[in-house]
């Protein structure tokens, strides 16, 4: 995601109810491979399934790469819900909208709520998740 | 995977356990594209009330993922429900440990749905996240 300084919506411009710009991608075998090698996992028990958290991962870096976040942000809770699955070679699209944003002297808790579908339209996840953006001091 | 007998109350998933390392956090940063300082700038992460390089929450989530697959297969990539809480970091050096004991089994038409308390805790037994899972599994 852009940290500050580098083109996109800064994250102080973010409201209740925005939604983020759509973003799509290709589920390419070789950036699950790089996913699969970063977990550690041999995906042997996978065939060509994504597992959903490499989905969720790459799906949320595209989500966000439109906003300017402040560094230091980090994750307070995630939600998922499954329906689908999706395969290597897979096209995604990613909607995502702050459905709350607190702040507080020192941070600000922002929720996104998301949703994922494939190539034929289908939803196959959505969910929702929480951060806290430290916005003075660290 | 957990045979279908062995699906009751009370039964605890098989444990997956990984350590972390400095090159498996650059690793995934990498591979996710998630830059953040906080886990990849030590200078950085430093000065935060952090005190220094932390995992990304999804790196470590993906302990939990691995942990339902060995227990269930692929089958809970669909029809499933994951709720989880990041109660404190993982660093380089951890060991985690992800857990799950089955507190529910509901029976329905389309199969049935296993309800799982889980977490992932380090070498002090420390949770890292604790949450809920729902594995739905097919007639």
């Amino acid at each position: 995601m852009p940290i500050d300084g580098e083109p996109g919506i800064p994250y102080t411009d973010l409201k209740e109810g925005f939604a983020l710009p759509t973003a799509t991608f290709r589920l390419e075998a070789s950036a699950v491979a790089d996913y699969l090698k970063a977990v550690g996992d041999d995906g042997r028990a996978y065939g060509d399934l994504v597992p959903p958290l490499a989905v969720a991962a790459f799906a949320l870096k595209a989500l966000s790469s439109s906003v300017v976040m402040l560094p230091g942000l980090v994750y307070t809770e995630a939600k998922i819900e499954l329906s689908g699955v999706a395969r290597v070679g897979d096209t995604i699209k990613c909607f995502g909208k702050v459905s709350r944003k607190v702040k507080w002297d020192d941070f600000t808790l922002l929720t996104l709520a998301f949703s994922i579908q494939k190539q034929s339209g289908e939803t196959i996840m959505k969910g929702g998740t929480g951060l806290i953006l430290p916005t003075s001091g660290l | 995977m957990i045979k279908p007998d062995d699906l009751k109350k009370g039964a605890e998933l098989p444990a997956f356990r990984k350590t972390l390392d400095r090159a498996s956090i650059d690793l995934y940063a990498r591979a996710s594209g998630d830059l953040n300082p906080i886990h990849v700038d030590e200078e950085f992460a430093r000065q935060t009330r952090f005190g220094g390089i932390i995992a990304h929450g999804m790196l470590v989530l993906s302990c939990i993922g691995q942990m339902l697959t060995a227990a269930f297969g692929s089958a809970w990539f669909d029809r499933s429900e994951l709720y989880i809480r990041f109660k404190a970091p993982a660093r380089p050096g951890d060991t985690l440990s992800a857990n799950g004991i089955i507190r529910d089994i509901r029976h329905n038409d389309e199969g049935i749905e296993v309800v799982c308390s889980i977490s992932c805790r380090n070498q002090k037994g420390e949770p890292v996240i604790i949450g809920e899972a729902k594995v739905k599994i097919r007639a």
